[in-house]
């Protein structure tokens, strides 16, 4: 165990390339699937995290570091959060993907809502294009699914 | 997002946020998303979603607007003559509900049920229907051949939350009550045919009461909750739910007041059965003293409590009266079915909300235009979270493309 009580519990974070982050304990545990290795004695530095780059391990700790901070209020928390997520869909998508990985259920939910608030009422033919998603059926089979939820198009 | 893809698990947290309307428009999007999109488990993560995150304080279904259904048909009268069915809108959303094809083909208004409709012609076409999504499915005909004037229709769509796993049933019934034609014969038993959507079927039975009634022809069944009433002659309610094995009825001797001609049902807070009625000058509200169940079917309930007077002359109606008809009365509409503290009034053409313990009234702006009260009857129409399926069991399935 590299972890003692007596020593100013920081845990380093290693990304999938290769930058290495000195993280507080308590706030690098908001992550469950770290929490569960500290908690587990596995926590040995650094924790290799092959899933997150640097960059985005650098903004999840930022939101960690918010949200583990006690003195911050649910105002205070909630108009921080409403800037944070002001980012473009390359980094949201690592932040979500990172927030999954990591099993972070305030971030995961924080980003989701952003993402659903930004497609909600866009036309399929724009979510195909955000999502990157081929349009696979056949003009016959477009119709009728387009007749058949017609009234949420009105 | 950007050129890769989310995987399964979190496209779905992403969709779960995304308004209804917004998750039907997506399966337009592909073969994957509308299979999700579709999928039962995906519907029951929503709506289960949707009632955690507004536990504690439940935001009720938004109102549409106004069904406006005729009560009193007359057994000569041409289908013409008089319009079988409108829609009131209270509101933009309401707006397309007004001119869906529906209102012409499927007959005169019967009964509403959390999202459904019922519509039809009796004795024996019947229409179960979606007016949100214009989806209707046709009933199959009853077994019974009855004259028009004996039947009685109620309706009900009930959705069971399974806390353990998740899941949701859902389940509609439709109840078409024989009233025997000799009105000088009061019978203590009711011949009635259940549909289920879970069989697909018309099944009959007979119910029992405590003692002989007579149920008042052509007037509209009220449903709570599952639970089926039936007004009788001499201020006799007939309840029934079809949930439980036993075919019997609750009679429900109502409470005394100048008239009854107004009544409306809900469920209170602590599910007890409550009732408003008119009183001039003005309207009262009760309250069963048990839940219905705790009562045995051998004798007639009748231990009401007051917990509500309202009189016309209180400065808020008195207000609303004087812009409106001046002659006219508040005629009771029916409870929120989510709030029962709100009731919904109508004064001439125009309609309200009330609060009964703030005792705020507040007018409900619409579209279109009423019909006289002593022909037409007014049913709220509220918008559910995830709009149900009209189609039986059997029939439903996720659609292949």
């Amino acid at each position: 165990m590299s972890l003692s009580p007596s020593t100013s519990k920081m845990l380093s974070l290693k990304s999938s390339d290769g930058k290495v982050l000195e993280v507080e304990e308590h706030v690098a545990v908001l992550c469950e699937t770290i929490k569960s290795l500290v908690e587990d004695g596995c926590a040995d530095s650094p924790i290799p995290l092959a899933n997150v780059d640097g960059a985005t391990l650098g903004n999840v700790m930022e939101w960690c570091k918010k949200h583990a901070d006690q003195k911050a209020s649910a105002d205070d928390l909630e108009d921080w959060d409403a800037e944070f997520v002001e980012r473009d869909q390359g980094e949201l998508y690592h932040l979500i993907m990172a927030a999954n990985y990591l099993n972070i259920k305030g971030l995961l939910d924080l980003i989701c809502q952003k993402v659903a608030d930004m497609i909600k009422g866009k036309h399929p033919e724009k979510i195909r294009e955000i999502f990157n998603i081929e349009n696979d059926f056949t003009p016959e089979q477009q119709e009728q699914i387009r007749k058949d939820n017609s009234w949420a198009f009105e | 997002m950007g050129d890769q893809q989310l995987c399964d698990d979190v496209l779905i947290e992403i969709l779960l946020r995304v308004p209804v309307e917004s998750v039907f428009r997506f399966k337009s999007v592909s073969k994957t998303w509308n299979h999700m999109l579709s999928h039962p488990s995906f519907i029951n993560k929503y709506q289960t979603r949707l009632r955690k995150s507004s536990s504690s304080s439940p935001s009720p279904f938004p109102l549409l607007g106004f069904f406006q259904g005729s009560v009193c048909r007359r057994r000569n009268l041409p289908d013409q003559a008089i319009p079988r069915l409108s829609f009131l809108p209270t509101c933009k959303q309401g707006m397309p509900l007004k001119s869906r094809d529906f209102m012409d083909k499927l007959g005169f208004y019967v009964g509403s049920s959390n999202g459904l409709i019922l519509c039809g012609r009796h004795p024996n076409s019947y229409y179960v229907c979606n007016p949100v999504t214009n989806q209707w499915f046709s009933l199959p005909g009853p077994n019974k051949e009855l004259d028009v004037d004996s039947v009685v229709i109620g309706f009900s769509y009930q959705e069971f939350f399974d806390v353990n796993d998740g899941s949701i049933r859902r389940n509609y019934k439709v109840v078409r009550v024989h009233i025997r034609e000799n009105h000088r014969i009061k019978y203590n038993t009711l011949p009635i045919e259940t549909y289920s959507s879970d069989t697909g079927v018309w099944k009959e039975s007979m119910l029992t009461g405590a003692a002989p009634f007579l149920l008042v022809p052509r007037w509209p069944c009220t449903v709570v909750r599952g639970i089926f009433y039936w007004q009788a002659c001499k201020d006799i309610v007939a309840a029934y739910d079809p949930n439980t094995v036993e075919d019997q009825l609750w009679l429900i001797k109502l409470p005394r007041t100048t008239g009854h001609r107004f009544l409306v049902l809900g469920e209170s807070p602590d599910g007890l059965l409550q009732c408003g009625m008119d009183d001039y000058p003005g309207f009262k509200i009760f309250v069963l003293n048990k839940k219905l169940h705790c009562y045995n079917y051998s004798s007639i309930i009748s231990e009401w409590t007051a917990i509500n007077i309202v009189y016309h002359s209180t400065p808020e109606i008195m207000y609303s009266r004087e812009e409106s008809a001046i002659e006219q009365y508040p005629n009771l509409i029916a409870f929120h079915p989510q709030n029962i503290n709100i009731v919904y009034l109508r004064m001439g053409a125009n309609i309200y909300w009330y609060d009964l313990q703030s005792g705020r009234i507040e007018l409900i702006p619409y579209d279109g235009v009423t019909f006289p009260c002593c022909l037409y009857k007014l049913f709220p129409y509220f918008q559910p979270d995830w709009p149900p399926s009209p189609l039986p069991k059997r029939k439903f399935s996720v659609l292949a493309y």
